[in-house]
């Protein structure tokens, strides 16, 4: 025992100094402790994006009926300046006594590099009948600013989150015969969200859905008179950390029309909801 | 005993006859290249019902507590198949000086088998009989992935 005490102190000695000793930790002044710079988010993006496929998402009720997506396709171009304008998750102080947030914000996407592409097919199915019903053709879909927050309610358990969107779809076609075939659909041309001025004109800004300080919406689990229910909702604007007036977004469709095979494109025209406010949200699920 | 002295002696040898170690500066280490990323492959099996022992009653719970009561969202038998080839992960340079990168590689390949559960309710025991079942949710069949997820600090 002894003699194999001697061997391991032997082997640790030259094995000491055959080693480089790392260094000594050095103590830093507060001058060069100043020009320390943590990087505390962090960016992603991505790149060179598109999916396809067969799969299939199927929801089916309590009583059997479903409804089902599938075939879902997507791809998204890219800005020609990659990490120039990336997604942005950071963890900031929350407003006075509130928690902190969770931050993700979506590239402001100025030249509207970054669009989106996309397809889906559906259909329902009930009393044993399956109803295809045919193809959501997205073109051109391009998010600008805008993005999501996710913090802890102010009451309650649950999630509390926060959204804004700036949205602009080219052209959003419902296609009855697949998405190869444009022939037969409703066609809506020039699709635009976002937030407005007191003139119900679009300022160039995100539509705030939700804060999490001021408006906060929040997913949970609720009992009412009926027992306990699944609850989405948005609360009323809270002047304490805010305006306390509900922030005001528009919608505008460019064109609305019909086309089908041998007949006249039936032409509707355009339609605009200049200013809305969503004040109030309660939502509860029950069977 | 002494054999062991000698090969430890003969093995430290080996290492005093490579040299010292040398530091590295930014610009000699940034120079450093190899096959520094990893690509991996997943079957994923959840709650096969066809296997021996297989659980009847599996369930994945959320707990919500306010006005002195909990609540909690309760998902019936999450189930079903992945299988995924492949993704990979490995640390790039950024062309515009800006420091490195991480790029998951998403893969070209993903199959679901049954993939989902097979209730959803909202409930004041989670181990209690299901009740007011709000539906079901499966996946079947391929998605095909291509690009690169890249994640960096700011």
């Amino acid at each position: 025992m002894r003699a194999a005490r001697a061997c391991l102190l032997a082997v640790s000695t030259l094995s000491a100094a055959v080693c480089v000793p790392a260094p000594a930790m050095e103590p830093l002044t507060d001058a060069a402790l100043s020009t320390v710079r943590g990087r505390d988010g962090v960016s992603f993006d991505l790149n060179g994006f598109a999916m396809s496929g067969d799969a299939r998402v199927t929801y089916t009720t309590p009583i059997g009926s479903s409804l089902y997506v599938e075939k879902f396709s997507a791809a998204r171009s890219d800005n020609p300046l990659p990490f120039s304008d990336p997604y942005k998750l950071d963890i900031v102080a929350g407003a006075p006594g509130l928690a902190d947030v969770i931050n993700i914000a979506f590239p402001l996407n100025i030249n509207a590099d970054q669009r989106w592409q996309a397809a889906y097919d559906w259909g329902v199915t009930a009393d044993g009948v399956t109803r295809e019903q045919g193809s959501v053709v997205i073109k051109d879909l391009v998010f600008s600013g805008g993005g999501l927050q996710f913090s802890t309610p102010q009451v309650n358990d649950g999630v509390a989150f926060g959204a804004a969107l700036r949205m602009d779809i080219g052209q959003l076609s419902f296609q009855p015969r697949g998405r190869s075939d444009a022939t037969e659909a409703m066609v809506l041309s020039g699709v635009h969200i976002g937030g407005v001025d007191g003139n119900g004109v679009f300022n160039n800004t995100p539509w705030m859905l939700a804060n999490v300080a001021s408006q906060p919406a929040v997913i949970n689990a609720l009992t009412d008179e009926t027992g306990p229910r699944l609850h989405i909702g948005i609360d009323w604007p809270d002047a304490r950390y805010g305006s306390g007036v509900a922030p005001a977004g528009g919608i505008v469709v460019d064109n609305i029309s019909f086309v089908s095979p041998g007949q006249a494109t039936v032409d509707l025209g355009s339609s605009r909801i200049g200013s809305i406010q969503i004040q109030y949200l309660d939502i509860k699920f029950k069977h | 005993m002494a054999r062991a002295l000698i090969l430890s002696l003969m093995l430290a040898a080996g290492v005093a006859q490579g040299g010292p170690l040398q530091a590295l500066d930014d610009k000699e280490l940034s120079q450093v290249s190899g096959q520094d990323g990893i690509s991996f492959a997943a079957h994923i099996s959840l709650n096969d019902p066809t296997l021996v022992g297989a659980v009847s009653d599996s369930r994945l719970s959320l707990g919500f507590n306010g006005d002195g009561q909990n609540r909690y969202i309760v998902f019936k038998n999450v189930r079903g198949m992945v299988d995924m080839f492949a993704v990979s992960l490995g640390v790039q340079t950024r062309a515009d000086g800006g420091g490195d990168y991480i790029a998951i590689g998403l893969p070209g390949y993903v199959r679901y088998t049954n993939f989902g559960f097979e209730s959803l309710s909202v409930q004041t025991d989670p181990n209690a009989p299901v009740t007011g079942n709000l539906g079901s949710l499966n996946i079947n069949g391929t998605v095909s992935l291509q690009g690169q997820v890249r994640l960096w600090s700011h």
